[in-house]
């Protein structure tokens, strides 16, 4: 079938849903067509900002980063990102103890290739929750990507099944102690070559490129050491903790005894949870100088803490990840609320003191 | 009230609740667009965004994935009209079909067949990677496209 035929089946089938669509409510009415509480949907931003060390999690706006370790699954994990607003109660903890370290780390050893992207997700089934997630590779004109999987729920011959009913099988290749099934998935040259080695699942994708360039790229696959990953990464990866924490702790206002030599201890992440990192140890520490100074009747400890948190809104490091994520915002919340009479105003009510730590991911 | 919030609001604001029927469905959108733009309006000026659009349009898709765990897909699917003879049925089928796939593959496919975002842009909107959107848009048209053929 032409690609110009499934095209217009396609913008078919969107204009049936686009045509249910209602009027949409003027600017004024907008407060009386909500009929769901704010608080039940607003960022719960721990997922990124209650990372450990080993758990290197980004979550965004639309998306949900896992940068370090690699790792990838095709369907079912876009089926169940990473959600950005995943639980403070189980998100970090969960991947941590999801063994990111299972997956080797994995570069695409050719001339002006480097790790662009890495996108977790989060893949729920009967068998349990497994993290697995993709690399995108680029030379800045094509891109490529692979997939790991190491959860018990990996399944290559029905992943080969699935991709091969609609593709056709191509002349396996070699790599590295494993022999890949190559397909040609169709479209617009675009090819895909699936192996299984050391317990993990790979899936190698690469869209719009030639098939003897797709071989190509695939023989350059290579697992290597933690050193070389980090000089394949992209510039959005922080590899210098020090030096990336220092700069998000510019015009920042630092708790009494605050341990920023902690915070530059780490693996190579994307910037983001790096930033939001940094920002939550200062926040969680500023509130919990607040509630004791508070409890004990301090009105001078009192004043400081909200002092420093009100500065948060020239904080240029929030403005920043306000084009990423919506951390920023929970911040300015919180801050607003220290200020105020201590009542967090989204949705249904609560308090800085009962919602802090899980909002901001204090403590992880 | 500031002005331009509303300006831009009303600039988009079409865009935007077509964009949350497609995700989500018409009884829901409107709830949808009013939580995502309160909850902004909140913290921020919808002027002091760099782009307010593709903020509002990646904003829906998180609203709308956080919801779409609270619920069923059945939920999800769009109410069948009263008199399927009006429409052409594979039309309705890939309808379906369409609202059937996860969030992201969906926003995905909307901007690019809809909205006639290129894949960069697309991309940006939605704040992932050309190879992710593109990896999306691959997987959904795979699940689509036996639909088609049989349509």
């Amino acid at each position: 079938m032409a690609d110009n035929h499934d095209n217009e089946a396609i913008r078919r089938g969107l204009a049936l849903l686009v045509e249910d669509a209602p009027l949409a409510p003027d600017f004024d009415d907008l407060t009386t067509t909500r009929v769901r509480p704010i608080e039940t949907n607003r960022p719960k931003p721990l997922a990124v900002a209650g990372l450990s060390a080993a758990a290197v999690v980004l979550t965004f706006v639309g998306g949900a980063i896992w940068v370090g370790q690699s790792g990838g699954q095709a369907d079912q994990a876009a089926d169940t990102p990473l959600a950005p607003n995943e639980t403070a109660a189980t998100t970090p903890s969960t991947v941590a103890n999801l063994e990111p370290g299972a997956f080797p780390h994995v570069v695409l050893d050719a001339s002006g290739w480097s790790v662009a992207f890495v996108d977790q997700t989060k893949v729920s089934n009967a068998d349990g929750v497994f993290v697995v997630s993709d690399v995108v590779f680029s030379n800045g004109e094509e891109e490529a990507e692979l997939r790991m999987d190491s959860g018990a729920h990996v399944d290559l011959d029905a992943l080969i099944a699935d991709r091969v009913t609609d593709a056709s099988r191509l002349a396996d290749q070699a790599i590295w102690d494993a022999t890949a099934v190559v397909v040609d998935t169709g479209g617009a040259a675009n090819f895909t070559a699936m192996w299984e080695s050391n317990a993990v699942e790979y899936e190698f994708v690469a869209l719009d490129i030639d098939q003897e360039t797709f071989r190509s790229l695939l023989s350059s696959l290579i697992q290597t050491s933690e050193e070389h990953w980090n000089s394949s990464l992209s510039e959005d990866i922080v590899t210098d903790r020090a030096q990336a924490v220092s700069a998000y702790l510019e015009d920042v206002p630092l708790p009494p005894n605050f341990d920023v030599l902690a915070l530059e201890e780490g693996p190579s992440e994307h910037w983001y949870p790096v930033a939001a990192e940094t920002i939550s140890r200062v926040t969680c520490s500023w509130i919990e100088l607040w509630i004791d100074a508070k409890a004990t009747g301090d009105t001078e400890a009192v004043q400081r803490a909200v002092d420093a948190m009100a500065t948060s809104h020239d904080w240029p490091v929030l403005d920043d990840m306000l084009a990423v994520g919506d951390y920023s915002q929970v911040v300015w919340e919180y801050a607003d609320a220290m200020s105020g009479d201590g009542t967090i105003v989204a949705g249904s009510v609560t308090t800085v003191e009962a919602s802090y730590q899980q909002a901001l991911g204090c403590g992880s | 009230m500031d002005l331009s919030d509303e300006t831009i609001y009303t600039k988009h604001k079409d865009d935007l609740i077509r964009y949350a029927t497609v995700l989500v469905g018409s009884a829901d959108a409107e709830d949808v667009l009013s939580t995502v733009v309160l909850r902004t309006l909140e913290r921020r000026s919808l002027g002091e965004l760099d782009e307010a659009r593709a903020y509002l349009f990646r904003a829906i898709l998180n609203e709308v994935r956080d919801r779409a765990r609270h619920q069923s897909t059945a939920d999800a699917l769009p109410v069948m009209p009263a008199d399927p003879v009006v429409l052409p049925e594979p039309d309705y089928e890939v309808a379906l079909a369409l609202r059937s796939l996860p969030p992201r593959q969906l926003a995905a496919v909307y901007l690019v067949y809809w909205e006639d975002l290129t894949i960069r842009d697309a991309a940006k909107t939605l704040g992932t990677s050309t190879g992710t959107l593109k990896r999306y848009l691959h997987i959904a048209r795979k699940k689509l496209k036996g639909l088609i053929e049989n349509g």
